[in-house]
């Protein structure tokens, strides 16, 4: 196989790997690491991605060529390659002991070198899993005060918050974001994931828990209005829509007039319906939706109908 | 009248072979000469400290605000606005904040800068160097050459371009004179160098100019040596501050998806 069609083969894998999917993809590590090395960035970028399936399916033999290959072209020094080697002894490591390790060696790599991003990403994420998610909160501050237009450091700390039911933060942290990347139409359905829940966790019919499910119902519809045929979105405004539609929710505490709400959420059943329809029978258009998602949104349909 | 008939001289069949090719094939090498010795020559950019990094993003941080201002609720925007005005007008993002005072450093002393200059130095050096050479040697052994006839007519306008170096005033301009011949080369060959040695060869001159007009397109130097960071960021503030105008984009979001269907 040539390197473009291999190079498309990690392309076409969906964000969110499946097992097998992860087990076809690192199998073609034979095939990758028997191609000469033309020293592209094409080549490269495959390299890290099958270190990364070959990580996530145990093949730790094929990572350790990899990565070797990675590190005599561009140096154990380089700030990236440290990371992948990072990422190579995290999977490696059987116990705790040996993680704590990985954390120490990062902090003394961090210590020499502050500006080291990669390794102070893996950083964060090692403390989160090792359940230090205080520590990981404030290493992620720290990096963010260094660089505050990074949306992955913001997205990321959003989701720490959210674990944590800091809604607040998690919201400010999403705006940020949208400051970065304002056409995001995923982190526009976020935050209206994060309102959804915030308003769930204030009591039923208050008049905040109202004002909050109109937030997310208007930033899911944002989200709908970036990007047609959005299947989360339009799940989204179904179930919030619905939320707003129930009897003990009093009319006075609702902005938008019941007649809109019912409006838009039978505009959502059609479009979900399309989607799953569509998605089902392989239409031209509707394929590359994830199963579970077509499948959720399904249920949804299901149970209101 | 019986029709002009073009004006006849007779060359040397080896003035191609003697002028014409090798002209062409000198100024071929040396572009690839070049683009070797420009690639050993560079040095690597310097890496920014801790700091650098913190005052330009945060400069970059409040610019983003200021564009995208109207994706975030009005309440979002003001706290951030009140925060950041508070925090550039303290300078408590600069590099250095005790220099917020002083008059910007010389770019001539400042060790960055002159890391730059040196570069471009080095760059210009090796456009320089084998230009002058190349064309002294033109000068002493081909000119005054008549080496080729374009197979089209051109107007007389073109006379200075194509036969530099040849002192006859009533001479067809179809004639090229050798030192032209080495003009059109040097600015002429861009597409050999693209297809010998890929896209971002620096074999041709044109592309160094061009560089050299945007040095911010490749350097990671957001505030170039001279300017004031500190200033920047008092004039950052206030764009910030006399943002008044918020159009907050999902307002009336129900509306603009029912009209939609």
């Amino acid at each position: 196989m040539s390197l473009t069609s291999l190079l498309n083969r990690f392309k076409s894998a969906s964000v969110h790997p499946t097992p097998s999917e992860s087990l076809s993809l690192s199998q073609l590590a034979p095939s990758i690491l028997n191609l000469s090395i033309t020293d592209t960035p094409e080549q490269w970028a495959l390299y890290e991605s099958l270190l990364l399936s070959t990580l996530r399916t145990g093949d730790d033999t094929s990572a350790r060529l990899v990565l070797q290959r990675l590190a005599d072209r561009f140096g154990n020094d380089n700030a990236r390659i440290m990371a992948l080697q990072g990422i190579y002894d995290e999977c490696t490591a059987t116990n705790q002991s040996q993680l704590e390790e990985v954390l120490k060696n990062y902090t003394d790599l961090l210590k020499d070198d502050p500006t080291n991003i990669p390794i102070a990403k893996r950083r964060i994420t090692l403390l989160h899993s090792l359940s230090k998610k205080s520590e990981a909160i404030s290493a992620l501050t720290t990096l963010i005060d260094l660089n505050p237009t990074d949306a992955e450091s913001w997205s990321q700390l959003a989701q720490y918050y959210f674990e944590i039911s800091m809604y607040p933060q998690a919201i400010y942290c999403l705006e940020e974001v949208l400051l970065i990347l304002p056409n995001a139409y995923n982190v526009h359905a976020r935050l209206g994931e994060i309102q959804f829940v915030a308003a769930e966790s204030v009591s039923g019919a208050s008049k905040e828990a109202v004002e909050k499910l109109e937030a997310s119902l208007r930033w899911y519809l944002r989200a709908v209005e970036l990007c047609d045929g959005y299947l989360r979105g339009y799940y989204g405004v179904k179930l919030v829509t619905g939320k707003l539609l129930e009897s003990k929710i009093s009319a006075t505490n609702r902005t938008i007039p019941e007649e809109k709400i019912n409006k838009l959420n039978s505009v959502a059943t059609v479009q979900l319906n399309d989607i799953v329809t569509g998605s089902e029978k392989g239409k031209k258009g509707f394929t590359g939706y994830d199963s579970a998602e077509v499948a959720a949104a399904k249920e949804l349909l299901e149970a209101t109908s | 009248m019986a029709q002009v008939v073009g004006q006849q001289i007779l060359r040397d069949p080896s003035l191609f072979y003697w002028i014409l090719f090798p002209i062409t094939v000198v100024m071929i090498l040396t572009g690839v000469l070049r683009h070797y010795a420009t690639l050993l020559l560079q040095s690597a950019p310097k890496p920014l400290e801790a700091k650098a990094i913190r005052e330009q993003k945060n400069y970059l941080h409040g610019i983003n605000l200021r564009t995208n201002a109207n994706q975030i609720p009005l309440s979002s925007f003001t706290s951030r606005k009140n925060y950041l005005v508070q925090a550039f007008q303290s300078g408590s993002f600069l590099k250095d904040p005790d220099a917020k005072n002083k008059p910007p450093a010389n770019p001539m002393t400042d060790p960055n800068g002159m890391d730059a200059m040196m570069n471009m130095m080095k760059g210009n050096m090796m456009m320089i160097v084998p230009q002058t050479v190349i064309m002294g040697w033109i000068n002493a052994f081909f000119s005054g050459f008549v080496i080729m006839k374009l197979p089209f007519p051109l107007t007389i306008r073109f006379k200075s371009m194509l036969q530099s170096g040849v002192m006859t005033r009533d001479m067809d301009v179809r004639w090229v004179s050798s030192l032209s011949w080495y003009f059109l080369c040097l600015f002429g060959l861009r597409p050999v160098f693209t297809f010998i040695l890929g896209n971002d060869n620096s074999a041709d001159q044109t592309m160094a100019q061009v560089q050299q007009m945007n040095p911010q397109a490749n350097t990671q130097q957001l505030f170039g040596p001279g300017q004031d960071p500190a200033k920047m960021y008092l004039a950052e503030a206030e764009n910030l501050e006399v943002m008044v105008q918020h159009e907050f984009v999902l307002d009336g979001i129900e509306d603009r998806i029912l009209a939609r269907v």
